[in-house]
C-alpha cells in the first residue's frame, strides 16, 4: 500500500461527485486537503467489517470488491465499487462499524475522507446531523433486509433452474453440466452468492452435493420453494 | 473421471495464486502450470476457479435427478 497526498486534479474529481455537489470552493479544497490517498494492489485488503470506521472512501481509479464474510468464511460480494463511486458510507454517520470489508479487485487508487471532515461539513446544524444519523441507522437495518430478501430471491430462482434441468443418469438426455459461474448467468447473480444458494438448498434437504454432482433428492421440497 | 476441476492449461500463466490458496494444497506448479498433483485430496471446494485470475479453472457441477422412492 503507497501513502500519497493531494494533487490539483483532485478538487474537480470531488466536486463531480453527488456527495460535495452543494459545497463551494472553499469547503472542496479544504476536504482535498484531508483526504488520505491509498493504492492498493490487486487483492489487497483495504478494510474489515467490524472494525472501527476510518471515512467515507471513494474510488478514483480501479475497481474494489465490498463484501461479507459468512460463518463458514465465504465472502458475499454487496458491490462493485467502479472510479467515482463511494462505500462504507453508513458507518460515518451512524457511528457504528464497518459493516462490510473492502478488496481492491485489481491496481485501484481511492479516496479517504477522515470521519470527522465529513462530518464537519454538517457540523454547524446539529439537527441535520441527527437526522443523517437516524438516516443511515435505518439504511443499514434496510440493507441487511434487502440482502436477505434478494438472496431469497436468488436461491428460488435458482432451485427452479435445477428442477427445470436435472435429468436421472443414464437416461437418454445427458446430465446437464453447469459452473457456478454459469448458474449465476442463469439467475442473474454472481457466482459467490450460487455458492451460498446451493448450500442453502443444501440445508434444506432438496439436493444433495456430492463432490461434482448435485444430486436433486425432493423435488417436491424444492418445488416449494420456488 | 475424478471429482477434480478442469484447467485449460493454454490460459494458465503459472501465477500460483491456486497452489498457495488451495485448501487441500492439492494442486503444484509443474513446468510454470498449476496441475492437480494430488487428485484424490481435492475436495472440490472451488476455490481455485473462483481466484484464477485468468479464468483458467472451471468446475462442472453435474445436475442429476435421484427418482424418489415413493
Ligand atoms: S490461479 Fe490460474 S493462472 Fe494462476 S497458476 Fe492457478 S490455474 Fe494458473
Ligand atoms: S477445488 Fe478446492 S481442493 Fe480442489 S484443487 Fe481447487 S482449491 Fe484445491
Amino acid at each position: 500500500m503507497r501513502e500519497s497526498r493531494e494533487m490539483p486534479s483532485r478538487v474537480d474529481f470531488l466536486r463531480s461527485l453527488l456527495y460535495f455537489a452543494a459545497l463551494g470552493s472553499e469547503e472542496i479544497a479544504r476536504i482535498e486537503k484531508e483526504i488520505l490517498v491509498r493504492s492498493f494492489a490487486r487483492g489487497e485488503i483495504l478494510l474489515l467489517e467490524g472494525e472501527p470506521c476510518q471515512g467515507l472512501y471513494i474510488v478514483e481509479s480501479g475497481q474494489i470488491r465490498v463484501f461479507k464474510s459468512s460463518r463458514d468464511g465465504k465472502e458475499q460480494v454487496l458491490l462493485i465499487a467502479n472510479p467515482g463511486d463511494t462505500f462504507n458510507d453508513v458507518p460515518v454517520f451512524d457511528g457504528g462499524p464497518n459493516p462490510a470489508s473492502a478488496s481492491a479487485m485489481g491496481p485501484s487508487t481511492v479516496c479517504i475522507i477522515p470521519k470527522q471532515t465529513v462530518l464537519s461539513l454538517v457540523a454547524d446544524c446539529p439537527a441535520a446531523l441527527a437526522i443523517i444519523r437516524l438516516f443511515a441507522t435505518r439504511l443499514r437495518h434496510l440493507t441487511l433486509l434487502v440482502e436477505d430478501l434478494s438472496f431469497r430471491q436468488v436461491v428460488s430462482r435458482l432451485a427452479k433452474i435445477l428442477l427445470e434441468l436435472a435429468v436421472v443418469e443414464g437416461g437418454s438426455t445427458p446430465v446437464p453440466r453447469l459452473t457456478q459461474a454459469d448458474m449465476a448467468a442463469m439467475v442473474g447473480s454472481v457466482r459467490d452468492v450460487i455458492g451460498r444458494a446451493l448450500k442453502t438448498l443444501e440445508n434444506a434437504g432438496t439436493i444433495k452435493i456430492e463432490g461434482q454432482r448435485i444430486l436433486v433428492v425432493d423435488t417436491e421440497k424444492l418445488k416449494g420453494i420456488i | 473421471m475424478g471429482t477434480i476441476p478442469e484447467k485449460d492449461l493454454a490460459k494458465c500463466t503459472g501465477c500460483g495464486d491456486c497452489v498457495v490458496l488451495c485448501p487441500t494444497n492439492a494442486v503444484e506448479l509443474v513446468k510454470g502450470k498449476a496441475i492437480i498433483v494430488r487428485p484424490q485430496d481435492c475436495n472440490y471446494c472451488t476455490d481455485c476457479e473462483a481466484l484464477c485470475p485468468s479464468d483458467a479453472i472451471k468446475c462442472f457441477f453435474e445436475i442429476i435427478l435421484v427418482k424418489s422412492h415413493s
